[in-house]
């Protein structure tokens, strides 16, 4: 299934299968980067989610349809998944972040939607020494970033003084853009290509804006 | 020295980045006053660990917590506040949604 990219990625296409990401969060971002992640060829992927499928979701979370309302989302993205790709293994927990006892894995992806579990995973990431891929999407705006422990701040340091956000209103071509500029930052850090290393790269779909920080 | 200004901060502002010959905190949004006519000020609370752009607009007080950061590091986490003049701040707000 990997016939249409697999030259564009020749040097690392067996890399990307071997990989072993976690998607922490499977909603408006988790959704789309568990998504692409399995249709580019990452077969072997984590993901932590404890909510299940509620209507208002499903403006942007597109593993989720309306059939799979009242289902934890876990369960769905299971099976959505196995009939994207069925050679991709999906292992999943449904316990709050804090709670969950992680197995080794490479790169980690955040797709979380406070900062307060954004810096649980952080710190995670910063005693496993793994790649942390942040997103953050708002309105028509959004932001991603990688943190590499020992090279780059953690996020915790990146974004000393950030505080929650109280608009929860998102367009959903944002959540998706920001998905795939993680899903690319995930690919770039397994291939060994130039990546963020600590930059914070905004966009604004507004503006057509798209700068790095 | 270049002062980049992302995320809403633009829209509070008014305007996507200057260029300041300043190089203290102090002097550097006084000079942003200045340029733009409207008197903003940044306020670090190392004790709360908050940085505020605090802008006066038309007899309008507008305050919103920022992430500031000069050539990459938080200035708030660091408490640097005088700054070379090839080096560059950038005052954001990083959005939480997931």
């Amino acid at each position: 299934m990997y016939e249409r990219h697999e030259q564009l990625l020749s040097q690392c296409m067996e890399k990307i299968k071997k990989t072993k990401v976690l998607v922490a969060g499977l909603g408006g971002l988790g959704s789309t980067v568990l998504n692409l992640l399995a249709r580019t060829g990452f077969e072997h992927l984590y993901a932590v989610d404890h909510k299940i499928v509620d209507e208002p979701d499903l403006n942007r979370q597109i593993l989720y349809d309306h059939g799979d309302l009242g289902r934890r989302k876990v369960d769905a993205a299971v099976e959505k998944i196995k009939k994207i790709n069925p050679q991709c293994s999906l292992t999943t927990f449904e316990k709050p972040l804090q709670e969950v006892d992680f197995p080794e894995i490479d790169i980690a992806v955040d797709c979380l939607d406070n900062f307060k579990s954004r810096f649980v995973l952080d710190a995670f990431c910063q005693r496993k020494q793994i790649p942390l891929v942040h997103g953050g999407v708002c309105e028509f705006r959004g932001q991603i970033a990688t943190i590499i422990p020992g090279q780059t701040h953690s996020l915790r340091d990146l974004y000393h003084g950030v505080k929650e956000q109280t608009s929860f209103q998102v367009f959903p071509g944002a959540v998706v853009l920001i998905a795939c500029l993680q899903v690319t930052e995930v690919v770039k850090l397994t291939c060994g290509s130039d990546h963020l290393n600590g930059k914070i790269l905004q966009v604004n779909l507004k503006e057509y804006s798209m700068e790095i920080f | 020295m270049k002062v980049r200004f992302g995320g809403s901060v633009r829209n509070l502002l008014g305007v996507k980045e200057l260029v300041v010959t300043s190089t203290s905190l102090n002097d550097i949004f006084r000079e942003i006053s200045d340029k733009i006519s409207k008197e903003v000020q940044l306020e670090l609370d190392y004790e709360e660990e908050s940085a505020y752009l605090v802008v006066h607009d038309n007899g309008k007080v507008l305050k919103s917590w920022v992430v500031a950061l000069y050539n990459g590091d938080s200035i708030l986490a660091s408490g640097q506040t005088n700054f070379s003049q090839d080096g560059e701040l950038s005052i954001l707000i990083p959005v939480g949604g997931g």
